[in-house]
């Protein structure tokens, strides 16, 4: 984020700002922020998925009926969709969080070409993966 | 270990590079290479899938609440809260492996 920025946005942060770790209006950011926010955004969106998948799947997990019934409302179209959403996700935030590690390794990337090949890339894996998940082919 | 948070920082990445592999697997052996809707059956065989699904959650639960930390530090939580949400975290963090843990060796039966 620009630091006058900062300096223009002054007083208490909002409770969005203080989730997304940012400050003042997203319109004004350049492609490394929107990087970091929606790594922020990717990354909570993962924390409550995962804790949610661990009970869901583990109190299912108690009788092979309780499971496959779980398993069963869980292949509805809806859900279905909701898992390519998870897909795009978490590739993108894999795929980010490489490039976080490869700057952080003082490599001389480029940058914004790195975001928008993940960008891209799970957009993509959401593409391929679909016909699979909803089994057309 | 030099400045101190360098060894969180550091597991942060070790396990972030670990879970691309972990998480490829396990999306592979869970979702793609079996009928949809999954049964029973599909997660019950393997011994060694379900020492696999433990090494994945450890490092998730890992790395998810180092994340976190990190996203409740950039809150401005100030550093009384802090010296709370760490221990906070990792009880958290060994409640819910614990939880894990005995339903993947409940699986095996």
């Amino acid at each position: 984020m620009a630091r006058d920025e900062r300096a223009t946005f002054g007083g208490e942060k909002t409770l969005l700002e203080r989730f997304t770790g940012t400050r003042g209006s997203w319109r004004r950011y350049e492609v490394g922020m929107w990087a970091w926010l929606l790594h922020r955004i990717t990354g909570w969106l993962l924390v409550f998925y995962g804790f949610i998948h661990l009970w869901v799947i583990g109190f299912a997990a108690v009788r092979p009926e309780s499971f496959d019934r779980v398993m069963e409302i869980f292949s509805h179209p809806l859900y279905l969709l909701l898992d390519l959403g998870l897909l795009g996700v978490v590739v993108f935030h894999a795929l980010n969080g490489l490039r976080i590690l490869l700057i952080d390794l003082g490599l001389k990337i480029p940058q914004k070409a790195f975001f928008w090949a993940a960008f891209s890339l799970a957009i993509l894996a959401v593409g391929v993966s679909a016909p699979f998940f909803f089994q057309v082919v | 270990m030099g400045r101190p948070g360098f060894l969180g920082w550091l597991l942060q990445r070790v396990t972030a590079v670990a879970l691309v592999f972990f998480l490829g697997a396990h999306l592979g052996y869970a979702h793609y290479a079996v009928e949809w809707p999954l049964t029973w059956e599909d997660f019950t065989g393997s011994l060694f899938l379900r020492v696999v699904d433990i090494g994945i959650l450890v490092l998730v639960v890992y790395h998810a609440l180092y994340g976190v930390r990190t996203a409740l530090l950039d809150f401005g939580v100030g550093s009384r809260a802090e010296r709370v949400i760490t221990p906070l975290l990792w009880l958290i963090g060994l409640i819910t492996i614990i939880f894990g843990v005995q339903i993947f060796l409940f699986l095996l039966g």
